[in-house]
């Protein structure tokens, strides 16, 4: 399109947007109806301690992210048909000596973080999909600095294509087990605290090591086409 | 304008998501078209995320030490659902953009049309 078409658009477009926002409720007031429903409910009658993102995000909420899960694993699924392999990756240029020695040694501790960023987020701000993104971020890292072969070599071999579908299969496992205890599928049976705490983390450490592995041969896929 | 004033957040995500559209429509580049249409979703992440926001409140994180008012929890989780899905759709649209650059040689629509 034209680009003074466009920007003509687009400025016609912001007016009334702008009139619409300006009719919203007042930003940040506590009795906007976003605050005075579900959410009031949720923060009343809902979990009594934790992140109550992450207890949404796998209770209240968890078909739903069953669901995303589902589908970041059918994105990469496409991606790898997509983007086959064609010429072998190209050698890594040689890194300078300063980035090399500082990615190698901050390489553990940003997967220690990943970890614990994945194992706590019932407790503080933090969970799955989070540390996924770390891990994941940590791979793309190394990929940059060493070239893909050694961020493919930082990947598990033989398990890959398990885990790499480990957040449906979390869920998957979490929904049976619930569906067992409680006679709802994906319920979590508040009755049995040490199964209820074991399922939750359970499907976090499912969605993080699926996500990160996930995140990690997207960039793979991308880089070697 | 003093209602628009007191909703600057929300305007401020009107503005982005326009940068988005303006992106999307006004480049002829593919990759930028995918850049503008990934700026629009950030802008309505940003717009859903900052409903839930209440002025002094905290962070919806229960326990002994944690006075309400919480800030609305849900559109937290719902943003972070769609964020992973948005990472999924772009590494989608990357690939595709993969396949016609190594087709056609180009991600210039202009080009692209001639060689249709």
């Amino acid at each position: 399109m034209n680009p003074r078409l466009a920007a003509a658009f687009v400025t016609g477009l912001a007016v009334p947007m702008l009139a619409a926002m300006a009719a919203l409720p007042r930003h940040g007031s506590p009795d906007q109806p976003i605050h005075t429903h579900v959410a009031r409910e949720y923060i009343e009658s809902g979990p009594e301690t934790g992140n109550l993102v992450t207890a949404i995000l796998l209770d209240y909420r968890g078909m739903d992210t069953f669901g995303e899960v589902v589908v970041i694993f059918v994105g990469l699924v496409a991606v790898l048909v997509l983007a086959r392999h064609r010429e072998p990756a190209l050698p890594a240029a040689s890194p300078s000596p300063i980035v090399a020695f500082i990615v190698r040694l901050v390489t553990p501790f940003i997967a220690l973080f990943g970890f614990h960023v994945i194992l706590s987020g019932l407790e503080v701000p933090g969970g799955g999909l989070q540390g996924a993104a770390i891990l994941g971020g940590l791979v793309i890292l190394n990929g940059f600095v060493f070239g893909p072969q050694h961020a493919r070599s930082l990947l598990p071999g033989r398990l890959l294509p398990w885990l790499q579908g480990a957040g449906p299969l979390a869920f998957l496992a979490a929904g049976i087990v619930g569906g067992i205890a409680t006679g709802f599928a994906l319920g979590y049976p508040t009755h049995l605290p040490l199964l209820h705490e074991a399922m939750l983390m359970g499907v976090e450490l499912g969605i993080g090591i699926g996500g990160a592995l996930i995140f990690s041969r997207l960039y793979l896929a991308l880089e070697d086409a | 304008m003093t209602p628009l004033l007191e909703n600057l957040d929300y305007a401020a995500t009107v503005v982005l998501l326009l940068i988005g559209l303006w992106t999307v429509l006004a480049d002829s580049n593919l990759l930028k078209k995918l850049m503008g249409l990934n700026i629009m979703e950030t802008a309505v992440f940003a717009f859903i995320v900052t409903s839930g926001m209440i002025e002094g409140g905290a962070a919806p994180i229960l326990g002994p030490d944690a006075a309400p008012p919480f800030m609305a929890p849900i559109p937290h989780a719902l943003v972070l659902t769609g964020i992973v899905v948005a990472v999924s759709t772009t590494a989608l649209a990357l690939a595709l953009l993969l396949r016609v650059h190594r087709e056609f040689g180009t991600l210039e629509i202009d080009e692209l049309r001639k060689r249709w």
